[in-house]
């Protein structure tokens, strides 16, 4: 085998790599399903209540999860080609029962860093998500999500502006990158 | 020192083998259509590629009913994707060799 032979398999294994790499984007579907949820937790918080919020991420965050496996698991079926879920499902489940557990031992200490916690802890499963994809400028957006949850916390605001501000911000900066991915992906198939 | 081809994988050094192991590595489990599809292979020329993979013991070929339809799914096993590794090393180390 010479150098050329070589190089031209290592450039055929990147073409078939980033080919499937394309069919399995997983960002897109969940940023616009959970940007959308955002948008309607920042209605609720501010047209109900604060409880309204809690009960409402209590029912939206596990079924936006179940959506996004069942979206997943259909695409598998019909393209053929299948992404190993364990990791993101982690993930996943971590941000629903982190953002509970801080939530509620932040409110010991303060209603106001209580209320951004649960964006904390969805931006650092953000950050997580977008390294599994390998989407460094999605990390470092969610980096600066969790960093604005984290000053608006520290901040004289009331709980429910803290929650209805992140909510908004959040909703549109996922619904954006995800049909930015979306876009991204048909582009480059 | 030894060639770096030296230590080259007859199975899987073979543009098919090779890149059918790469789609496996990116996936949990590919079927039988998109492995075909994406390596632009027929029916035949894959079939018979899966078949040295397996007994090789890097591939695992699963046959499921799917809608009363037989699918085959194709897993890459642990052996397979050290074999996948350490086939990339070697044209890696082939080509810092020249340079």
């Amino acid at each position: 085998m010479n150098h050329h032979e070589a190089t031209t398999l290592l450039h055929d294994v990147e073409e078939v790599r980033r080919r499937v790499r394309l069919d399995l984007e997983g960002l897109s579907f969940p940023l616009l399903l959970f940007g959308v949820l955002l948008l309607g937790g920042a209605v609720t918080v501010v047209v109900v209540s604060g409880l309204a919020l809690a009960v409402y991420w209590a029912v939206a965050g596990p079924a936006g999860g179940a959506a996004t496996a069942v979206y997943f698991y259909r695409r598998a079926r019909s393209e053929g080609v299948e992404p190993d879920g364990l990791l993101p499902m982690a993930i996943g489940l971590g941000i629903i029962g982190g953002s509970f557990l801080v939530y509620a031992l932040a409110l010991r200490v303060d209603a106001t860093f209580a209320a951004a916690t649960p964006f904390m802890v969805v931006a650092a499963g953000s950050t997580m998500f977008a390294l599994v994809e390998r989407e460094l400028r999605f990390a470092g957006v969610a980096v600066g999500l969790g960093l604005t949850a984290t000053a608006l916390g520290l901040s004289a605001l009331t709980p429910m502006a803290v929650s209805a501000t992140l909510s908004v911000a959040y909703g549109v900066i996922f619904i954006l990158y995800g049909l930015t991915f979306r876009r991204s992906t048909r582009d480059r198939r | 020192m030894s060639h770096p081809s030296n230590g080259l994988d007859d199975t899987v050094h073979q543009r098919t083998r090779l890149g059918i192991l790469t789609v496996l590595a990116e996936a949990r489990r590919a079927d039988f259509t998109y492995l075909k599809t994406t390596l632009g292979l027929s029916d035949g020329n894959l079939s018979r590629h899966l078949q040295v993979l397996a007994d090789a013991g890097y591939v695992e070929i699963d046959k499921t009913f799917d809608n009363r339809k037989s699918r085959t799914w194709v897993l890459l096993t642990r052996q397979g994707r050290q074999a996948l590794s350490d086939e990339l090393d070697h044209l890696v180390a082939l080509i810092d060799r020249v340079r």
